[in-house]
């Protein structure tokens, strides 16, 4: 279903129905893309069901004219990044590196079913600075356009660029290093 | 110089889902999603619509409670202010007069009939003055 549509659910008054759209359409892919950055489904569970209580929440507020898809990335980011944030924090308190810490996840986490080359580019991403993370994560994987990364994030094109390319070095240099010495 | 070193990050099975999730353990979290709507209940959320009047009050009572902070530091001392009953003998003297006229005169209010008299004619102050300032 597209935004409009969506819009038009919820303006004829069947909320539920336009929600459940909204679920329909972005939970997936929203998931998929804590789950890169968490390293760990329960914690994508419960951050995903997060999200989706604050767009039921803030929904009655949104402004239509603007992106639907933009402001349901919004939020996730905005709470992936705190949950990122408590990760780093956590991390401090245990006295474990946290990018340790999603490291040792993955190694023994009995979903992965990843190539050598995919363990090690996650626990690559792992080291990166949280919006970098993110800024290569949605590009990566999601392909996302910058103008639109440029909205989610409150951050310019140019600026989005130099970090993605950053990122990008650091972790294709792991790579090289690890997998094709 | 140039390499011929396929850039690595290129290969695209690198970008396939890493993780084995059960397709069951998306179809139930899509539904747990699903059902927020009744378990929060229809609710329209007004604190982001009065937020911005919000901020506004709090910065109002903000400026107004640091002004009277800074007025209270610069203000004087209460004892500088306070109305004694000499300032209110002092405000009821002729203009004409001095502080040390004053500082004479105030304690004559407490004087005998013949302290009058003599300091009368010590300081030599005729009658006829004396009706001529009133």
């Amino acid at each position: 279903m597209s935004d409009k549509e969506i819009r038009n659910l919820w303006e004829c008054g069947r909320q539920e129905e336009a929600f459940r759209a909204i679920v329909s359409a972005y939970s997936e892919r929203l998931w998929w893309n804590i789950q890169r950055l968490s390293c760990n489904a329960d914690d994508s569970d419960d951050l995903l069901q997060e999200v989706f209580i604050k767009i039921w929440q803030a929904l009655p507020s949104f402004r239509w004219e603007s992106s639907l898809f933009t402001w349901v990335w919004r939020i996730s980011t905005n709470l992936t990044l705190n949950y990122l944030r408590k990760a780093r924090f956590m991390s401090l308190i245990s006295l474990e590196d946290a990018s340790a810490a999603i490291g040792r996840r993955i190694d023994e986490d009995p979903d992965f079913c990843g190539t050598e080359a995919q363990k090690v580019l996650y626990k690559a991403m792992a080291k990166l600075p949280q919006k970098q993370k993110i800024v290569f994560s949605l590009r990566y994987f999601d392909e996302m356009k910058y103008e639109d990364m440029s909205e989610i994030l409150g951050t310019s094109v140019g600026a989005l660029k130099a970090s993605y390319h950053h990122a990008y070095k650091k972790i294709r240099a792991e790579l090289e290093e690890k997998i094709n010495p | 110089m140039m390499t011929d070193k396929k850039d690595i990050l290129e290969d695209g099975r690198l970008k396939e889902p890493a993780f084995q999730i059960d397709r069951e353990r998306l179809d139930r979290l899509n539904s747990t999603l699903n059902d927020i709507p009744s378990m929060s209940g229809a609710r329209r959320n007004f604190i982001p619509q009065l937020a911005p009047y919000l901020a506004l009050a709090a910065l109002f009572i903000a400026v107004f409670a640091g002004v009277r902070l800074l007025a209270g530091m610069t203000a004087p001392a209460e004892d500088d202010i306070a109305f004694t009953e000499e300032d209110f003998l002092l405000s009821t003297l002729p203009v004409g007069y001095s502080l040390d006229d004053a500082e004479d005169f105030l304690p004559a209010t407490n004087c005998s009939e013949d302290e009058i008299i003599e300091y009368f004619v010590y300081s030599g102050i005729q009658v006829a003055d004396l009706i001529e300032d009133f």
